[in-house]
């Protein structure tokens, strides 16, 4: 945001500085406009802002019921464990300032781009869509967005280039110099005639005029994808890569064309298949293919992405060096590619389970992992992906790029298997976790020493029985700080837990659970939740925790309004919970602040708007004790 | 000289004044003797050091504008030839100006040795006379709360002539040196030597606390060796040379008391096969808690340090050491063996540097095959520096060339041989196929560019 602002405060002083002249047509009659009116009478409409609690940028239209292509990036929250997860609240801002909220059907960061729904009841205004691949260097293009928030910005310059290949980008990107500023994320590049060359997506920073764009063809080969199941799913038979044919390798491979396999993961169904590494593929499915320069390649790359998982393929190489070659042909079924880890700038696409009171985040461990971290010998277990500074994680030298294989001397070859050991031993409070590590090449022992600050605290959790991701996030945080939790739910019924096989039984029937000696009483959120503002045995459960002055309450979500119901006159301290029932909280006499997290005395509630406001929610109630 | 050493502990101890209010006979009496004693201690402190401690001025070019341009430090005369112990490490080429008085006359002082990990050095003096030797070969230990006295016999104005202050040690800062912590030093006594009530040497005074003598002994016999027989490097080049052969890496604290284990020890991470270590009998997965004969302290990192600093391993030099395997404790000798030379060949025409393959060098790299040669170097502008994007080199440190042309390399005598012959053959184009991590590769090196008369076809 610092080089932003200069950059407004010198706008203003020359709004208020000069007079502004009127455009005159020049002398001779042309044209004073680079673009046409009808051109940007035609691109407006098509051209949105989008909004949301963390950012922002632009979107454009592709359809008449509302369908948006923007960026990933621009849609993007900021949950660090689901690096796929969207912004919770993204409003779109229409050209004519009308504003509506959007759902996102799905997003990827790389390549990056995003589908957005909004819902109007009248028909939108889409985009023209140019033929991307035939974009040719040197062709005038404009580009429509939101630089540093100021909307409907037009600039003009030229494809600087069609192919460019340096940006470690999944397909091809084009090159601009019209000027692309942050807030022009997800915006559209237009040809001349108005049509959409591709989106908007980065800039680099320190140097002038060097705009990136993904071409439209790629971005529309994903929307299918991304309408229909929430994610880009690559295909592949895995695991190989390969490489273009470059000038040297053809002559020293005397070959004319082709594209060179120059990894075959042992083992992988690539290898079972027939391929081996320095085959020179010359044909897929009959038709032949070849990358001579970079830009080839991902082409050639993407074509084989973007096909279906299922469909079969069959390949021609030829093996061997020049005077001892053979053809081969082999086939085989393309698969649904595993999520990419995090590499580069590549934020990856896995889940990481954190332990916030661990400083401890770990994530399914792929066989990228193996190639993009060098892990050797492809141990089974889970890869620590976060060792938060000072953190009992740290204290126990654990680093990221670990792959832990044991807790207590139980193998832990998968998440589920890892977060059951693990949940099992914090909830038993044992003292020292004994934790074997492969690092490396070397194997390492140690031992995490959680600090459970809440040792021997006896914490009763009321959920409602609907899976909740949220309650995977209370249970592992309060067992990692030691607490002794007694689950209730309505029925008694277990409560599915996210990414994991088993179930987490509950210890009684919502109905008959008592406070007892609970000095927490923790009322969860959710789904299922809302039912709790009715039941009387809820109410009655808080109402005696409020009464008792030892006992923390803690209320998640919507849940915030039992002790408002539950008392006949409201509670002075301050609370909040989501927006959307705070009308009903301040009409109940609730002192509401909006907070994401409020704890005043013994009274702790929160919006629950995602994992880090739960986490510093669980860290206030910790507190409030 | 007595006159003033006898005058100057009065002045400098007024600690021992301010319990002489009583009015009491007896009271006065008791005063008077602690007094005595403490005039006696610093006396014999000033007798023991003698006149063999020296004082330093050393210039320091780089000072900001208010830090002080010259620093003061004492030192301990050696040799009678002007060897003297610096409590500060200073490089033999360097050319900071060190002002040295020894016996109340000025020299310039030149550095000679120093060691790192102390954290001292040995400098040299051309005296005019035989200087007095401070002996260093009877260490004293100082208990916890005795007094500790220092001394130094000028300073640079002198307006100090000599110097004793007192300070009581109120615990011990752990480490390879160990150190008092002592309740009050002036800067100005940085090196000066310590004694106990008695005059017996127990340390020399650091830069808030004070080393204990008793664990300098060896390694300062070890720097004045180095010192006198002109090796200078700062025993770099032994350490280079030593080869104990293993992976060494700190027990972690809590699986250390969750196990039952010692917590200052180190684990044997991995045992290369020809290192001293596994022909002492040392194995992958043991758990070493003793080396030569002391049972290593601190944790962590330093536990590593303090194995260093205790083993300072030199090729021939014997050891020994103690290790829990399987619960039980296995005490070993072993020798110092050489570190293994690194077999390495230069291809020009290539412009790489390669390596055999180490087992140790596979582990440190983390690579992922050993049937081949590692390349150590790439000289910038040649075929193999030159991809098809600036600054992607087709082949980059850490990776094995497996094959040249399609014939397999497993190491640099066969990397020779296949290359020799591919020259014979003057191609245009070396067909590479190497190991980059878990990843592998193929690249065509373009030998015709480069550095003129480089290419096998000119």
């Amino acid at each position: 945001m610092k080089s932003i602002l200069p950059l407004l405060s010198l706008i203003a002083f020359h709004l208020t500085a000069q007079p502004l002249l009127p455009l005159a047509p020049s002398p001779d009659g042309e044209s004073v406009v680079d673009i046409p009116e009808e051109i940007i009478d035609k691109v407006d409409p098509s051209v949105v802002s989008i909004q949301h609690e963390q950012a922002g940028g632009t979107g454009f239209i592709i359809s008449e019921d509302g369908y948006i292509l923007s960026n990933g990036h621009v849609v993007r929250g900021d949950d660090p464990e689901q690096p796929m997860q969207p912004a919770k609240r993204i409003t779109v801002i229409l050209h004519d300032e009308r504003k509506t909220s959007a759902r996102v059907l799905g997003f990827s960061l790389d390549p990056d781009v995003a589908l957005l729904k909004i819902d109007i009841d009248e028909p939108l205004s889409p985009v023209e869509l140019a033929d991307s691949k035939a974009a040719i260097v040197g062709q005038r293009c404009f580009a429509v967005g939101t630089p540093v928030g100021l909307k409907r910005t037009f600039t003009s310059g030229i494809l600087s280039n069609t192919r460019r290949t340096d940006l470690e980008t999944e397909t091809v990107v084009f090159q601009t110099d019209a000027a692309i500023n942050s807030g022009n994320s997800g915006g559209p590049l237009f040809d001349r005639q108005g049509r959409v060359l591709g989106i908007n997506t980065y800039a680099s920073r320190g140097a002038n005029n060097l705009g990136f764009t993904i071409p439209i063809h790629v971005a529309m080969d994903m929307v299918e994808d991304l309408k229909t199941r929430g994610r880009f799913v690559r295909s592949l038979i895995p695991l190989y890569f390969t490489g273009e044919l470059y000038d040297e390798l053809r002559r020293a491979l005397d070959v004319e064309s082709g594209v060179l396999i120059n990894y075959v993961m042992e083992g992988s169904a690539a290898e079972k298949m027939g391929m081996r590494l320095g085959d020179i593929l010359i044909e897929v499915d009959g038709e032949p293919v070849s990358a001579k320069s970079k830009a080839q390649l991902l082409d050639f790359e993407w074509d084989m992405t973007i096909r279906e998982a299922g469909e079969p393929v069959s390949f021609k190489v030829l093996r061997g060096l020049p005077g001892n070659r053979e053809e081969v042909e082999f086939s085989g079924v393309l698969e649904e590619l595993d999520p990419f880890p995090a590499f580069g700038r590549h934020l990856g696409q896995l889940t990481e389970h954190r332990y916030e009171n661990l400083g401890l985040g770990i994530e399914k461990l792929t066989d990228l992992h193996q190639i993009i971290h060098r892990i050797p010998f492809s141990p089974s277990g889970v890869f620590v992906k976060t060792v938060q500074e000072g953190s009992v994680a740290s204290r126990a030298d654990l680093e990221f790029g670990d792959v832990i294989t044991e807790i207590n001397g139980t193998p832990t070859p998968t998440v589920d298997a890892f977060r059951e050991t693990l949940d099992a031993a914090l909830s038993s409070g044992t003292p020292e976790i004994l934790v074997t590590a492969q690092r490396r090449r070397l194997m390492t022992r140690t031992a995490l020493a959680p600090d459970y600050r809440l040792r021997r605290q006896k914490v009763l959790l009321v959920a409602p029985a609907g899976p909740d991701p949220d309650i995977d996030v209370i249970l592992r945080e309060l067992w990692a700080m030691g607490a002794e939790v007694r689950l209730a739910t309505p029925g008694g019924k277990p409560i599915p837990r996210e990414e994991l096989a088993a179930d987490v039984e509950a210890d009684e029937d919502l109905k008959a659970a008592q406070l007892g000696k609970a000095d927490f009483l923790v009322i969860a959120g959710g789904t299922g939740a809302e039912a709790f503002l009715e039941q009387d045995h809820v109410l009655n459960l808080v109402r005696n925790a409020m009464k008792d002055k030892q006992v923390v309450l803690g209320c998640i979500g919507t849940s915030a309004l039992l002790p408002l119901l539950a008392s006949e006159e409201a509670p002075e301290e301050k609370m909040t919970l989501p927006r959307a029932v705070s009308g009903r909280a301040l009409a109940l006499g609730g002192n509401y602040t909006g907070n994401p997290v409020e704890s005043d005395g013994k009274l702790v509630t929160t919006t629950a708007l995602d994992r880090q406001v739960l986490r510093d929610f669980l860290m206030a109630l910790a507190a409030a004790r | 000289m007595r006159q003033t050493v006898f005058r100057f502990p009065l002045l400098l101890l007024p600690v021992l004044f301010t319990g002489c209010v009583s009015s009491s006979a007896w009271q006065d009496r008791q005063d008077r003797l602690l007094q005595d004693a403490e005039s006696r201690a610093a006396h014999r402190a000033l007798e023991a050091a003698g006149t063999s401690v020296a004082f330093f001025e050393v210039e320091n070019p780089n000072a900001r504008r208010n830090q002080p341009r010259f620093i003061n430090f004492a030192g301990i005369i050696l040799t009678p030839d002007g060897h003297i112990l610096a409590p500060f490490t200073i490089r033999k080429d360097s050319n900071t100006r060190i002002e040295t008085w020894a016996e109340q006359r000025r020299y310039l002082a030149r550095p000679v040795v120093h060691d790192e990990e102390l954290g001292m050095s040995i400098l040299k003096i051309d005296p005019d006379s035989p200087l007095t030797p401070f002996d260093i070969s009877k260490p004293t230990f100082l208990p916890l709360g005795a007094t500790a006295y220092a001394t130094i016999t000028t300073d640079v104005n002198r307006e100090f002539e000599p110097f004793v202050f007192s300070a009581t040690s109120q615990g011990i800062v752990q480490g390879r040196y160990r150190q008092y912590s002592l309740s009050h030093i002036p800067e100005l006594a940085k090196g000066a030597p310590l004694f106990d009530r008695l005059g017996n040497w127990v340390g020399i005074t650091s830069q808030n606390n004070g080393w204990i003598a008793e664990d300098l002994v060896q390694d300062l016999d070890d720097l004045m060796a180095r010192a006198v027989n002109g090796n200078g490097a700062n025993g770099e080049g032994e350490s280079e040379e030593a080869w104990f052969g293993s992976i060494l890496s700190p027990i972690n604290g809590d699986y250390a008391r969750a196990s039952g284990l010692p917590a200052s020890a180190l684990w044997l991470s991995h045992v290369f096969e020809d290192g001293s270590a596994y022909e002492a009998g040392l194995r992958t997965g043991d758990l070493l808690i003793e080396i030569n004969d002391t049972p290593l302290r601190l944790r962590g990192r330093r536990a590593y340090r303090f194995f260093i600093q205790t083993l300072r391993a030199r090729e021939g030099d014997a050891f020994t050491a103690k290790v829990i395997r399987d619960g039980k404790e296995l005490r070993v000798k072993g020798v110092i063996l050489e570190r293994p030379e690194p077999v390495t060949f230069r291809a020009e025409d290539l412009g790489i540097t390669v390596t055999n393959v180490h087992e140790s060098m596979a582990i440190r790299n983390n690579l992922f095959t050993k049937d081949g040669v590692m390349v150590s170097g790439v000289k910038p502008g040649s075929p193999a520096a030159t991809g098809r994007t600036f600054g992607e080199p087709l082949l980059r440190e850490t990776d094995v060339i497996t094959a040249l042309g399609g014939m397999p390399t497993p190491d640099v005598e066969a990397f020779g041989k296949v290359l020799e012959e591919i020259r014979s053959r003057k191609p245009e184009i070396l067909l590479v196929e190497f190991q980059r991590g878990a990843f592998t590769g193929i690249e065509a090196l373009n030998l015709q560019i480069g550095e003129e008369n480089n290419g096998g076809a000119r």
